[in-house]
């Protein structure tokens, strides 16, 4: 009971200090620019549109420091409560007292202490409005803002759940960039209020909501955007009795992968739609050899080979991918170059493609196909491992094998009916004894996806029944 | 044939037009309403704050990119820069944008923002002339923020009406009757970027006298938030776009439809849904059934070739599946029984993607009429739409003979 207990004490401490700075504050305010303030934060907080995900975007943070330089830290306090009616309205869950008192409190809190920044600053080295002295104290308060507030929302993480106080502070890097325009468009809206007049602050209010307007309309099409490129994908694979749900998972799988080696947000988005069309270029491959069962001979992999370049061919102007395109024309390379179609070498397999290239494989493994069954968890897990070195990047499997591990992720039991194979056998065994039982000597390290290993006189190519599709 | 004969404002009288614009400036007297607010430092500033954003333009939907820089030379014209001065930031800033972009300078691009920037002068002369005078903030402390309102106006009709009209009608291939449309077309697409943009210039007239050298820095950040959204927004419908054209090679790589054949097809399309005075929303449907006239080949069973009509259920089926693109289902769908439908709806759009189908790939030798005239009557029939083929007609002449210009 000792956590809980001190999360309680916690929020009621900071509850406290920020029901004291309320009382202290607003005796002391003017009431229509204090009234103004706290509603213009009300408005903020309740339309604070998403950046980008867990990212929020909201002016309070501009409306605190306008505050700040109007009146002062007691200003900025009856301001910052603008939120609590604002949270209030958000309110969904079992706990929403204690989340509800502790963002508002903590947006006081942190009011308080920009302001009382800012008033320190500019009274021991005075200055007046907009010199280079109240610049420098407005900037000093956003920090101060910024620093209080990431502490305190630091702390109530570490005190409710496992990461330690540090992991939570240390994302204040970003936030503190963002204070930089904010202080620019708050020394802009004290100029307007101060010098101009309260109406004039349309001309700031109009690319501000055209600015929201783009984001709100971007994750709309967003995510037209993604049903039309999955409702695409579905179509091709529709044909494909194997493959089915193949590249979503791939997809899926892949940007949690990139997300864990801590790859950017548009790398991730653009992953997360490379990997959906991978495969795409299987259209140019004739049906009877894709769900051909049983073994490929060298001219059906040879056709079989040329998915890549297709998908490469049919993707070319579509802009966005274009950086990360190689996620297609690579994707069935390895690191000790003997993967198809180019057998480039390892230099030119760019992180991105990695990770594709090994969630691809894994989803291929533990899913049946038209030449062998599917293999469990853990034995893809101990294949990718295997393997890692000459045909993935090791770093990539072992974070495959944490992702999946970690969500709990299953073989696909989704697959072609036996009926629908017509009598076509699916070798029971997992690709080891596949191996073994074709004759086909065991270095090679697995089946999926192919290499040049040296076994075979045919330009090092393996044979016929190695080969992945 | 009058309808043939392509009608646009020739960049000629456009210049002429911007000229007497600017001249406008001297020609009422600006100076005594706009007081000259900017210094020599100032100006630097200014062709700076213009080089970087030019750098940072916002790209619409269909790949043309709106230049932000507008809001600085808009802040100048309002405070009371000469025409000249204007110019040349412009002028500069552009080419030195190119240069940091490591582009080639186009001269056509340079001396077009020059002749904008001396024109909006113009518009804000005569702005300030006819509105009230200049309004300024009361305050106790420090500098009032000051403003001409007239000038603003007249400057911000001129950034959201005047300069995406002018810039539509100079580009206008479509014959003088849809020239008007595709103008208000052209204004509605930009009005968002736009008005951001105006509202920037007006917010940096506004706070000079206050800020000084601060007032470039801050009065740009929210134009730059607006530009995150926007851009964003702008790169995305591009992708979508995109995409579809990327979803007409599908169909190519089952070996039955030759390569390339769905991006002409749209290509043509998109032409004569122009030609036809459709609306913007339509012709954007036309040239995605255009892209995918032939997509329901990835649904049906490769080996057999399907009939007509299956084939444009199927290409239905698979579009009905996105959600968002029902009329263009539609449209597709409707290939079958283009001769059964009313023009209005779906009507007229199938039978201009049967019509650029048709077409394509039939190259008739331009010095026998019959073998042209043979084709012409294939298509009337197969349309059923003269009013359709003599538009596809138009396309194709127009096309030919700039192919031989």
């Amino acid at each position: 009971m000792r956590g809980p207990q001190r999360l309680s004490t916690y929020i009621a401490s900071t509850a406290t200090t920020a029901l004291v700075a309320v009382l202290w504050a607003v005796p002391r305010v003017e009431l229509v620019p204090a009234l103004t303030l706290f509603c213009t934060v009300f408005i903020t907080e309740r339309y604070a549109s998403l950046l980008r995900e867990k990212v929020m975007a909201s002016l309070t943070n501009v409306v605190a420091l306008v505050a700040i330089v109007l009146g002062g830290p007691e200003m900025a306090v009856v301001a910052a409560l603008g939120a609590l009616p604002a949270l209030m309205g958000r309110a969904s869950d079992a706990i929403w007292v204690k989340r509800l008192a502790f963002n508002s409190a903590q947006l006081v809190v942190s009011a308080a202490a920009g302001g009382v920044t800012y008033v320190a600053i500019t009274s021991s080295l005075g200055g007046v409005f907009p010199d280079w002295r109240t610049l420098l104290a407005i900037s000093a308060a956003a920090a101060a803002y910024s620093i209080v507030n990431h502490a305190l929302v630091a702390g109530v993480v570490a005190l409710s759940s496992a990461d330690g106080f540090l992991d939570t502070f240390r994302t204040i890097g970003p936030s503190l960039a963002l204070q930089i325009p904010y202080v620019g468009i708050a020394v802009l809206a004290v100029v307007v209020i101060e010098r101009a007049s309260w109406w004039a602050l349309l001309l700031m209010a109009v690319p501000a909501l055209i600015a929201r307007h783009g984001l709100l309309a971007f994750q709309e099409l967003d995510q037209a955007y993604e049903r039309l490129v999955r409702s695409l994908v579905t179509t091709i694979e529709i044909k494909d009795l194997y493959t089915r749900g193949h590249s979503e998972r791939v997809s899926q799988l892949s940007v949690l992968v990139a997300e864990e080696l801590g790859v950017g947000y548009e790398e991730r988005r653009v992953t997360k739609y490379a990997a959906l069309l991978h495969d795409v270029g299987k259209i140019g491959v004739p049906l009877c050899i894709i769900n051909k069962p049983g073994p490929l001979d060298d001219d059906e992999f040879a056709r079989m080979q040329e998915h890549p370049t297709i998908g490469v061919d049919i993707l070319h102007d579509i802009d966005f991918l274009q950086p990360e395109i190689d996620i297609v024309r690579y994707h069935h390379e390895r690191l000790d170059g003997r993967g198809y179609p180019h057998g480039v070498d390892q230099e030119d397999l760019s992180r991105l493609v990695r990770i594709v290239t090994a969630v691809d494989a894994f989803d291929a493994m533990t899913s049946t196909r038209s030449y062998r069954k599917a293999l469990g968890i853990e034995d893809a897990i101990a294949e990718l491992e295997r393997c890692s070195g000459t045909q993935f990047d090791a770093e990539v499997a072992a974070a495959v094998a944490r992702c999946v591990r970690r969500v709990g992720w299953q073989p696909t039991s989704e697959f072609a009916s036996e009926e629908a194979l017509g009598g076509a056998r699916i070798p029971h065994a997992p690709a080891g004894e596949l191996r073994r039982s074709r004759g086909v000597p065991a270095p090679a390290p697995m089946e999926e996806p192919h290499r040049r290993d040296g076994s075979t006189a045919q330009a090092g190519w393996p044979s016929s029944a190695e080969r992945d599709r | 044939m009058s309808g043939s004969v392509a009608w646009r404002l020739p960049p000629l009288v456009i210049a002429l037009l911007g000229v007497s614009l600017g001249a406008l400036w001297w020609v009422v007297d600006a100076q005594t309403v706009l007081e000259p607010q900017l210094s020599a430092v100032d100006v630097g500033l200014f062709l700076v704050a213009a080089t970087v954003m030019e750098r940072l333009p916002i790209r619409l939907a269909d790949g043309r990119a709106v230049p932000t820089s507008m809001a600085v030379i808009g802040a100048a014209v309002l405070l009371g820069a000469a025409p000249l001065v204007v110019a040349a930031i412009a002028a500069v800033a552009s080419a030195l944008g190119s240069v940091l972009g490591r582009e080639q300078t186009r001269m056509f691009v340079v001396s077009r923002r020059a002749l904008g920037a001396w024109a909006l002068s113009g518009v804000g002369a005569v702005g300030a002339v006819l509105g009230p005078a200049t309004w300024s903030g009361s305050v106790e402390v420090g500098v009032p923020a000051t403003l001409n309102l007239g000038a603003a106006v007249a400057v911000a009709i001129g950034l959201v009406v005047g300069a995406p009209a002018v810039e539509s009608l100079a580009r206008a291939d479509t014959g003088l009757r849809f020239a008007w449309r595709r103008a208000a077309e052209q204004v509605q697409r930009n009005r968002l970027v736009a008005t951001a943009v105006a509202a920037t210039a007006g917010l940096g007239a506004l706070v000079h006298p206050v800020l000084g050298v601060w007032t470039l820095p801050t009065m740009l950040l929210p134009l730059a938030a607006a530009r995150v959204g926007l851009d964003r927004l702008g790169l995305g419908q591009q992708a979508y776009e995109q995409t579809i054209r990327a979803m007409s090679r599908l169909p190519e790589q089952l070996g039955t439809v030759p390569p390339g054949h769905g991006v002409r097809v749209a290509e043509l399309a998109r032409a004569v849904a122009l030609d036809l005075g459709l609306d913007a929303g339509s012709v954007a449907d036309t040239v995605r059934a255009a892209h995918l006239h032939e997509v329901g080949r990835i649904k049906l069973e490769r080996e057999v070739p399907a009939p007509q009509h299956e084939l444009a259920e199927a290409g239905g089926q698979v579009l009905r599946e996105v959600g968002d693109l029902d009329r263009v289902a539609a449209i597709v769908e409707a290939q079958a029984k283009v001769h059964h439908l009313p023009r209005d709806g779906v009507g007229l759009p199938a039978r201009i993607v049967v019509a650029c189908c048709e077409l394509d790939g039939y190259a008739p030798d331009p010095d026998a009429p019959a073998q042209r005239h043979e084709a012409l009557v294939r298509l009337v029939r197969v349309i059923g739409d003269i009013e359709v083929v003599a538009a596809l007609t138009r396309v194709v002449d127009r096309a030919t003979r700039r192919q031989l210009a």
